[in-house]
């Protein structure tokens, strides 16, 4: 991994159109600015991985057919107080 | 890859739940793809009238769908604000353009299906672009219990409806 030391108001650029600054730094924490083309996304690690790993969850693996998700809907209603 | 052209401008996929046509001018285009699969950038919507399971079909793989709802279903006040880079990237020019989804994950057990609502899916369907957004804060997580959530909901808006008409009398 390629590392740079930077100071605040300095930034890196990546390729010729991600430019990522170093806006402020307090203790342990650093506030990064980025500026990048909108197609890309740019995101804490964390929900990255976090919301890949759900897609992936969600991804069909098998046929699935709309008939049981709408028979799961329909068995687990309870009976709401108050509904006649 | 198994996609087959039909009649001029039509797509014929074999997909997990069967085999379909689509007309080509209904397929939205995602720049961004969706996380996970981000090769993939092409993608049907396959609505159906008699159910709020519509499914996320990708045209050039049919192996890939996804099974979306909208996020109304389970939360009434569910709101997608667009930052400046997703209202250029999805060229939304009124909030009407926009259709808002959250996708479902299915575990063994059907019942315990949740719904994504930190990271919807935002289709412009004029302009058939779409785009995965991920929202920031701790409202809404990768995991909404669709059914437990559903009941929730529903009994909110049987109380909300039940409040507001001594008002309006």
């Amino acid at each position: 991994m390629l590392v740079l030391t930077r100071k605040v108001d300095q930034s890196i650029m990546i390729g010729d159109n991600v430019r990522i600054v170093v806006v402020d730094v307090r203790g342990d924490q650093v506030k990064l600015g980025i500026d990048a083309p909108r197609h890309i996304m740019v995101h804490r690690h964390e929900v990255y991985q976090e919301i890949q790993a759900e897609n992936k969850r969600a991804a069909l693996k098998k046929e699935i057919d709309v008939g049981t998700l709408e028979q799961a809907l329909r068995e687990a209603r309870p009976n709401v107080k108050g509904e006649a | 890859m198994s996609v087959c052209e039909g009649e001029v401008g039509q797509v014929e996929l074999q997909t997990k739940f069967g085999t379909i046509t689509v007309d080509e001018d209904q397929i939205i285009h995602f720049p961004r793809g969706i996380l996970g699969f981000t090769d993939y950038h092409r993608y049907v919507l396959v609505e159906r009238e008699d159910s709020v399971f519509s499914f996320l079909q990708s045209v050039d793989e049919p192996g890939l769908s996804f099974v979306v709802i909208m996020p109304e279903l389970v939360r009434a006040d569910y709101e997608v604000e667009l930052s400046e880079e997703e209202i250029d990237l999805l060229q939304i020019s009124s909030p009407e353009d926009g259709k808002v989804f959250g996708i479902v994950t299915i575990p063994e057990n059907v019942a315990e299906m949740t719904v994504n609502l930190q990271a919807p899916v935002v289709i412009n369907t004029k302009e058939r672009l779409g785009a995965q957004l991920i929202i920031t804060g701790d409202k809404y997580h990768t995991r909404h219990n669709v059914i437990a959530e559903m009941h929730k909901n529903a009994y909110l808006l049987q109380k909300q409806g039940a409040e507001e008409i001594p008002e309006s009398v």
